[in-house]
This record gives C-alpha cells, structure tokens and sequence, in this order.
C-alpha cells in the first residue's frame, strides 16, 4: 500500500480513536443509545404480555428499535464537536473524508455495541430466534453500515442547526426509509426462514443504498463541513 | 347530473378566485419591481 | 399576460368538460362510482406538478452548492414550498376519490398514498431545517445538501415501495394503461386530461415565477436593512 493511502487509513482510524476515547470518558451517546433501546424493547415487550405477534411485527419492531435508538444517539458524533468547541480544531486539521469516515466508523462501533447487546435480549424477551441466522447477519451488518453511512452526514447538518431538537429524527427518517423497509424484509425472511432467493431483490438494494448514500454523503460532507 | 354539475360550479368558482388572486398578487410584485427600480 | 388568459380559458374548459362529459371511468376493470373517476382530471396533474418540483428543487440546490449564489437557494426554497402546497391537494383530491370509491379517507396499504404522504414528510423535513439555521449562508447550504440527499432516497423509494405494497395497490391505473402498456384513454377524456396537465404546469410555472418574485424581494430588504 502507497504511504498515502495508509496515512489516510491511519488518519481516519486517528478521528475514530479519538472519539472512542471521549465517548468512554462521559459514555453519553452510548449510555443513550442502549438505555433507549433496553426501554423501548422492555416497554414492548410488556405491552405485548400474551399476545403473540408474527415473526413479520417481530421484524419490524427489532429494525424500530434500532432506529430510534440510533435517532437518540448518533448525532452526538458531532453535537459534541459543536458544544465542545473542538470542531474548529478538527476542520484546520483534517480533510473533509478523514473526518467522515472517522465519524461513520466510531458510530459504526456504537451500532455494534447496540446489536450485540439488543440481539440476544430480543430474542429472549420476545421469544424468537431467527430460523436463518446467516440471512439475518446480511440484513444486520448491511442494514448498520448503511444506518452509520446515512446518517453521519446528517448528524453534522444537524450540527450546525441553531436549534436541533428532533431534527436528527425528522431529516433521518425520509432517507433511511428504503434501508428500513429493505432491511426488514430480509429479516422477516431470516425470522421466518426461507431461500436466499427471497432475500436477492431487497439484498440488492440494501447493498447498493449503503454504497449510494455513503458516496453521496462523502461527495456531500464537505459542503457541510465547511462554509 | 345535478351533483355533477353543482361541484363544477363549486370548482369554477374556486378557479375564479384562485385565478383572480395570483393576478393581484402579479400586480402586487410589478409594482413592487418597479417602484424598487426607482 | 396572454398566456395567462389561456390559462384561464383552458381550466375553465377542463373544469367544465370534466364534469359534463362521461365519466373517464372503465366500468369493465374499476370499482365505484362513476363520477368519483373524474377527479382524475384534476389528481393525477397535481401529484406530476408536485413531483415536478420536488425535481426543480433538486436542480436549484445542486445549482447552489456549485455556485453559492443565494438567488438558487431562494429558487430551492421556493419549489419546495410549492411542492409542497401541490402534495397537499393532491393528498385531499386523493382521499375524497378514496372515501368515494373505497370507503375509506386513508389506507396505508394504498402505496401511492403512501408515497405522496412521504413526499409530504420530506418536504416538511426540509421546512424544519430551514427554520432551526439562522445564519442564511449556512441555511442555504444545509438546505441543499439535505435536499440532494431526499431526492437519493425519493429515488430508492420509487423501486422500494412498489415491493413492500405490491398486493395492495388499488390505484386506478387501468384504466388508462393496460396490460400490453398501451394507452387506451378515450379521445375526449384524453383531450381534457392533457389539457389539464397543460394547465396545471403552465399554472405551477406561474405560481412558481410569482413566489421567487416575492421571496427575492423579501431577502433583497433584508440585506439593504428596509
């Protein structure tokens, strides 16, 4: 690999690092996140008590789920930045690219954390395990990789808003609609097991919407970044 | 038909005044225009 | 100003033809009554003009952020802004041709309505960031990126949506469609409908001329402080 290439990659993983580090100081976009989601699975899991819900609700909760505790956590990638006043600093010091994939990647770390610890939990607390887990892993990684690629851009434009409230939520859910409807037809199939022939139109689109809207949010993020 | 016909009205008479406040609000912005000119 | 009595002459037509000639309705493939179908006429020109310029807005926002010139932000704004009226009454037609034909104000198994709400949603999105920037260089700019990044999903949308709903779709295209993807619109219904669409656009191109018209007044007094 060229010198410059790795310098990139050692830049990038720099923002990323330095991120984690802060993060595991005051642990608030995480303690979010996975305080969020334990609420809401719990509140559903209650609210539902007997009643059994098809493995197609069950789908659609889990992918719910994700998406609002994503929604209450990962603006915070750059809010921080704002309030902390270090954005300055990071604008001078790094190119626009680096930046955005530092961010996506440590939001990336944050989603994982979130599935690794809301995936057994579902299953226990809502009863169901996924027939197919390999179909079930291509809506999950995929669909994560594309909720950190999607909304990394966003959480900087809400950044720079003067008012921010549910804005993250509000400009997230148009764009990340045809990740959450492809990705939750991949699940259902995986929850309620089928071929890998049912899964190849929306797998398509789920590949192709996180390399689109990831390509487009870096083409994009500069114009964001910098006035 | 007399449904019919009592919704054309209706909508005619939407028209009409749709159509009669995008002309006054045309005048409005020319005035505007050219009193900015000045 | 002559164009403008065209246009007012030729929706008048299109009004008055819509409702004194038969009904566009094909009685062999479609539900309902009769007289609901002529909403077509009206409908379907303003759900294209509401598309329309959810696609201008688009153009003026790349425009924008090539350029940085504010007349393209306010050329943005302004499409968005109409889109956005034109998605409003074209959800109301929508739903009284739904109470009328299916029973029912809403379903959310109807993909198209569900399409024109997200098109509602989206452009009310890019009305809630507008108004939380204050700084209008920097409300330009994250207005345009955030619209480029709607009109992406809009279009991932357009081949997602049919999927998830393939089964329940009602909306009456048959009867101007058919299988072989031919157009089988009689000569009258096809007159008034291109008319219609003639006039809505011609319509939308007004409104569209008079709201940049008046929000470029707007900001030239902001800048020279009236």
């Amino acid at each position: 690999m060229p010198s410059g290439a790795l310098n990139w990659v050692g830049s990038v993983l720099a923002v990323t690092a330095k991120d984690i580090r802060s993060e595991f100081r005051t642990r608030y976009a995480l303690n979010a996140i996975l305080m969020f989601a334990l609420v809401t699975l719990t509140v559903i899991s209650f609210g539902l008590g007997l009643l059994n819900p098809s493995k197609e609700i069950l789908a659609a909760l889990f992918w719910i789920i994700l998406f609002f505790a994503a929604m209450s956590g990962l603006a915070h990638a750059f809010v921080r930045e704002e309030e902390s006043g270090t954005s300055l600093v990071l604008k001078l010091s790094c190119p626009g690219t680096v930046v955005f994939f530092g961010k996506m990647i440590f939001n990336l770390i944050l989603l994982g954390v979130l599935a690794i610890l809301i995936v057994p939990l579902f299953i226990i607390l809502l009863k169901i395990i996924p027939a197919d887990w390999g179909i079930f892993l291509l809506a999950l990684i995929p669909g994560i990789i594309g909720l950190a690629g999607a909304t990394t851009i966003v959480a900087a434009v809400v950044s720079q808003a003067t008012v921010k409230g549910a804005l993250f939520t509000v400009l997230s859910f148009p764009i990340l609609l045809p990740l959450l409807v492809a990705v939750i037809e991949i699940t259902e199939v995986a929850f309620l097991g089928g071929t890998w022939d049912e899964i190849k139109a929306p797998l398509q689109l789920l590949i192709a919407y996180d390399v689109v809207m990831t390509t487009l949010s870096v083409m994009l993020f500069d114009f964001v970044w910098r006035q | 038909m007399n449904a019919n016909i009592v919704v054309m009205i209706v909508t005619l008479l939407v028209w009409l005044g749709v159509f009669l406040y995008l002309l006054s609000l045309d005048r409005k912005v020319r005035k505007l225009d050219r009193g900015h000119e000045n | 100003m002559v164009w403008k009595i065209l246009l007012f002459l030729v929706m008048t037509a299109v009004i008055i033809g819509a409702f004194v000639t038969a009904s566009p309705m094909n009685p062999a493939i479609s539900v309902g009554s009769p007289d609901a179908y002529r909403i077509f006429y009206f409908h379907v020109p303003q759900a294209w003009v509401a598309s329309l310029s959810f696609l201008v807005a688009m153009y003026y926002s790349i425009r924008y952020l090539q350029t940085r010139r504010m007349a393209f932000d306010i050329r943005a704004a302004a499409a968005n802004r109409l889109g956005l009226f034109f998605a409003v009454i074209a959800t109301v037609t929508g739903s009284i041709f739904a109470k009328m034909t299916w029973g029912e104000f809403w379903n959310w198994s109807e993909i198209r309505e569900v399409s024109i709400f997200l098109l509602m949603v989206i452009y009310g999105a890019y009305f809630a960031l507008r108004s939380a920037v204050a700084d209008p260089d920097k409300r330009a700019s994250l207005s345009a990126v955030t619209s480029i990044l709607f009109a992406m999903a809009a279009i991932f949308l357009i081949f997602v949506l049919p999927r998830m709903y393939a089964e329940f779709s009602q909306h009456p295209s048959d009867s101007v469609v058919d299988e072989e993807g031919q157009i089988t619109m009689g000569r009258t219904v096809a007159l008034i409908f291109f008319s219609s669409l003639a006039a809505f656009t011609a319509l939308y191109v007004w409104m569209y001329r008079l709201t940049i018209r008046v929000d470029e007044t707007g900001h030239n007094r902001t800048l020279e402080g009236d």
